[in-house]
């Protein structure tokens, strides 16, 4: 009987599961695996290839002064891009739930970069970035700021994409906490409010602990795609000036399309993936101590 | 149930090593008619239909010769082209650019040389001779090119009028040419803009006599003359004599300020001519590229039609990438402004259709004769060499770092990409 | 005394909500320049474009730039692939997804966790890596250049099925216990109750599928051979060009191209919030 019923399971669960695990194999686990044979061999995008077993792995640390410069990068992006979006959508969903009227209108003008194709706004993007000439180099003119090549300078190039990127994708993540804040009982605000509690003390005692597992959430999703920071990168700069906005993707993606090196763009990826691995996997063990769940 | 995972995740690998090993697949076809897929490269609607009525020109001559037209656009190109070479089953008819070729024939291009041998009534020698080098490896040729050209100097001719200055056909020096740049610098203008990208720096470099390739495949970006020839090019920023780069991202980033008028002259090929006028609101005028300190050089570069290695009809690809490139086709292409064509017998349909530009004519002439034209003979992995010094040209020109400086870091990747 | 004290509770509100909404507005505009920056330059000449120092407007209304894209490449065919892609593609994906969702959180078979962390582990592996693998398999079924190819693979989602899993583990067990009992099966109750309660986070996995199949740009561009499934974004990057690119085009092309994504946003975006309310991504 015990038998037969996990059977029954199983088999429920088989007719639940084919069509996406078969969907799932063949389109997503196959090449997943295949790039991780390929990561093994000395495979040009086209032509001969040669099994070569950890060399790529063992070339991208050992021999390629690029690619500690992009692991750099991406981080410092990661890091940065992160931050501001998360404290910024958070910010921009309080405020928008405090406001009775029109703030479904704000949410979707905070949206709309999401729907907007970035090749067309990256160019807007370098306009209002321009030196002597753009909008923001004008606008911090007033404050006696000098002149900034922004996208032109080491220094500033990265910056200047981390700004553009916020603009672009806090509005996802301001969805999901406006969702996540409408979803608290009004009753526990008023609760806390009789009890004399201000609205800081409102947010930090009641709504941020509620929203915590959003919070999480988005941050894990939001560290997942930023370390795969690409279109910004690609259309706003191409990696320069001197590849100080080279970032791993970039340099992954100019592996395998343009150097034609699918070999060694492959070995980047499974680097890639254990990074987020392990970040991911880190942020989990964090969450035990921070989010709180009911 | 462990067992059951361990079941499908070898299957996984099993499916995916045969996946990853294969090659393509079975082709469909009659026996009468041979279609054949033709992947090109296009900027515009128009340039896609004269492409396709090229295409129609093949069936006509060879009535069992179907020429199938998809088109990307220019950037998408270079991602879609490895992704078919890798694929299996490419398209059988290739656009291939000789700065690039380098990386593609030898592992995804058919040899042709066999072929135009065989071939009684091709006359080879119509073509000029330095881009059908460009797009041979060795002694052995890929591709059949259709168009070509010197780099040569633009000008906005409504500028040089506005100030009352004479056009720019007289510069003999490197000293002439700063001294017509501070002349707009006057006005408040820039005389010219540099390019960051090799394709076009390179014509600076063979003027000041430095070649950037050794015989032996290296490649050499930090010695005493290309520093110079950078600090040069350097000078002419720092002078205010060409704007400062803003835009990192783009490599037309020169040609776009000279198309809105930022800039009085920049250096390109006659291949660009047509786009100029359309995308400009002035008279443009032509002339040599300014002489460098010890040489009149010009870089010499084109494009042509090659055929996949894969394709199941080599007689049949050869026969039509011929006919589009044939005397016929490339006046054509000439006449619509398409290209400066490869074969010398129709260079002339191109003069005639820009008559109204000054000094097209000459300029070219005299830039592809043997001792100053030098065809662009990039080492393999050229593309990543490409970038790598673009990349630090960028900072040195922007003023992140010296000449010397940003060279040495580029030469130090270099040795990096060349030594694997 | 007690005067003034209601004079400042009715007045205070108000003038703080006047404000509020004039920052907001301030902002929301500020924030909007870049797209404002898009709409102005599709209508600027072409010649105007790239003109220094900028100017906000062109010389004239340059209508001519929508005629442009319109006729740049075949407009409305691509168009209309674009929204059949991305309507097919969401459908696989909510069907697949809730099945698969429903699989991995109310049924109880052995490997369930370790198949599922599988599947997410697969959302970090950049497209960039596997497309190509991808690419070979395709041209295998024969799948190059059809629509087939552009709906299945991104289909097939690993994100819509933790998605639809999150929001399926918060409907309680009772629920479906007792239409158990009534001697529902697994898929009667699956049909009869939990997707008619899942309405919202279906449509939330609906929005978040037509949003990305609208904005691809790699996958499309290789799998496609001719104009026949071709889709916007490839269009509006064919405006770049060897030897520069038609921006004011470009901009005209892309001003179009975002009015039936928004517009899906905006007729779903009530069920968006509600949706990731109920999904446990938005807090509980």
């Amino acid at each position: 009987m015990q038998l037969g019923k996990n059977q029954r399971n199983m088999l429920t669960a088989v007719g639940f599961l084919s069509p996406n695990i078969i969907g799932f194999m063949l389109f997503t686990a196959i090449p997943v695996v295949q790039s991780l044979i390929i990561s093994l061999y000395d495979w040009p995008t086209f032509g001969e290839r040669k099994f070569i077993g950890l060399q790529n792995y063992i070339d991208l640390f050992t021999k390629d002064p690029l690619f500690p410069k992009v692991m750099g990068n991406t981080s410092i992006y990661v890091f940065c891009y992160v931050a501001l979006n998360i404290v910024l959508a958070l910010a921009m969903a309080l405020w928008l739930t405090n406001i009775q009227r029109g703030e479904k209108l704000y949410r979707s003008v905070f949206f709309l970069p999401q729907v907007t194709p970035i090749v067309a706004t990256g160019m807007i993007w370098k306009w209002l970035f321009l030196p002597k000439y753009g909008i923001i180099n004008n606008f911090l003119g007033i404050f006696g700021v000098p002149d900034i090549n922004w996208l032109g300078t080491t220094g500033t190039a990265m910056s200047a994409i981390i700004i553009m990127s916020v603009w672009q994708g806090f509005g996802y993540n301001m969805i999901i906490f406006i969702a996540g804040l409408y979803a608290i009982p009004e009753s526990q605000i008023e609760a806390a409010r009789i009890d004399g509690a201000g609205k800081w003390q409102v947010f930090i005692k009641i709504k941020f602990p509620l929203i915590s597992p959003s919070i999480f959430f988005a941050i894990v999703m939001t560290v997942i795609s930023s370390f795969q920071v690409f279109d910004q990168t690609m259309i706003m700069t191409a990696g320069g000036p001197a590849n100080a906005t080279n970032t791993l993707v970039l340099y992954l993606y100019n592996n395998a399309f343009t150097y034609l090196k699918m070999g060694y763009a492959a070995a980047m990826a499974w680097v890639l993936f254990a990074i987020i691995m392990i970040f991911t996997l880190l942020q989990m063990r964090l969450q035990k101590d921070f989010v709180t769940y009911e | 149930m462990r067992k059951l995972m361990t079941t499908v995740c070898i299957m996984i690998i099993a499916t995916g090593m045969i996946f990853a090993g294969g090659t393509g697949e079975s082709k469909s076809g009659t026996a009468e008619t041979v279609t054949l897929r033709w992947l090109m490269q296009v900027s515009s609607a128009e340039e896609a239909r004269q492409w396709r009525e090229l295409a129609a020109g093949v069936t006509e001559r060879y009535p069992d010769i179907l020429v199938e037209l998809s088109t990307t656009d220019w950037n998408g190109y270079w991602t879609k082209l490895p992704s078919e070479l890798a694929g299996g089953n490419p398209p059988d008819i290739l656009y291939m650019q000789s700065m690039r070729a380098k990386d593609y024939l030898e592992a995804g291009f058919l040899p042709l040389s066999q072929y135009v041998a065989d071939d009684p009534d091709i006359n080879i020698a119509d073509f000029y001779s330095g881009i059908l080098e460009g797009l041979s490896i060795g002694e052995e040729l890929y591709c059949l090119p259709y168009d070509f050209g010197p780099y040569v100097m633009f000008y906005n001719q409504d500028l040089f009028d506005l100030y009352g200055l004479p056009y720019p056909d007289t510069i003999e020096t490197t000293e002439d040419f700063e001294k017509l740049c501070s002349q707009f610098a006057d006005h408040g203008t820039y005389g010219t803009v540099v390019p960051t990208v090799m394709d076009k720096l390179y014509t600076y470099f063979l003027g000041s006599g430095a070649s950037l390739f050794a015989a032996d495949g290296t490649v050499k970006v930090n010695d005493s003359r290309k520093i110079e020839t950078i600090e040069y090019l350097q000078g002419l920023i720092d002078q205010g004599y060409a704007p400062r780069i803003s835009d990192t991202g783009n490599n037309n980033w020169d040609r776009e300020q000279f198309y809105a008028g930022n800039v009085a002259t920049y250096l390109d090929g006659p291949w660009n001519l047509t786009n100029i006028k359309e995308k400009s609101s002035f008279a443009v005028g032509v002339t040599m590229v300014p002489p460098g300190n010890l040489y009149q050089r010009s870089q010499v570069a084109g494009s042509g039609f090659g055929i996949s290695k894969d394709t199941d009809y080599p007689g049949e690809a050869y026969l039509a990438i011929k006919e589009l490139t044939s005397k016929n086709s490339l006046s054509k292409l000439a006449g619509w402004g398409r290209a400066l064509p490869a074969r010398s017998s129709v260079r002339d349909v191109f003069y005639e259709l820009h008559a109204d530009v000054n000094g097209l004519h000459d300029a070219v002439e005299k830039s592809i004769t043997t001792d100053i034209g030098v065809p662009f003979i990039t080492p393999i992995r050229w593309q990543q060499v490409t970038n790598t010094i673009s990349q630090n040209l960028e900072a040195i020109f922007i003023g992140n770092v010296s000449a010397r400086k940003g060279l040495d870091n580029a030469q130090k990747i270099i040795d990096g990409i060349l030594g694997q | 005394m007690n005067e003034i004290k209601t004079n400042r509770q009715t007045y205070k509100p108000i003038i703080k909500k006047a404000a509020n909404h004039i920052v907001l507005t301030v902002l929301a505009f500020i924030f909007l320049i870049p797209f404002l920056g898009m709409v102005i330059t599709s209508l600027k000449p072409e010649t105007e474009v790239l003109l220094l120092p900028i100017r906000i407007f062109g010389s004239r209304l340059a209508m001519e730039n929508y005629q442009r894209a319109w006729t740049f490449f075949p407009f409305g065919q691509f168009l209309f692939n674009s929204v059949f892609i991305a309507l097919c593609t969401s459908l696989v994906a909510v069907i697949t997804s809730s099945m698969s969702g429903y699989a991995f959180s109310r049924l109880h078979f052995r490997g369930r966790d370790l198949l599922f962390t599988m599947y997410l582990g697969t959302l970090m592996i950049p497209q960039q890596v596997t497309v190509i693998p991808l690419f070979i398999i395709m041209r295998r079924f024969g799948w190059y250049d059809t629509y087939a190819a552009m709906v299945f693979p991104v289909g097939f989602t690993a994100f819509g099925t933790f998605l639809m899993r999150q929001f399926l583990l918060t409907i309680p067990y009772e629920i479906e216990d007792a239409a158990r009992i009534d001697g529902c099966g697994a898929v009667e109750s699956f049909i009869r109750i939990i997707l008619p309660m899942a309405k919202s986070s279906i449509a939330t996995l609906l929005i978040f599928t037509f949003i990305n199949s609208w904005k691809s740009f790699l996958w499309p561009l290789i799998i496609t051979g001719s104009d026949r499934v071709k889709t916007l974004p490839l269009g509006i990057y064919m405006f770049n060009g060897q030897y520069g690119t038609d921006w004011s085009g470009l901009m005209s092309a892309a001003s179009i191209a975002i009015i039936p994504s928004f517009l899906v946003f905006i007729l779903f975006q009530k069920y968006l919030v509600k949706g990731i309310t109920m999904t446990g991504l938005g807090g509980r």
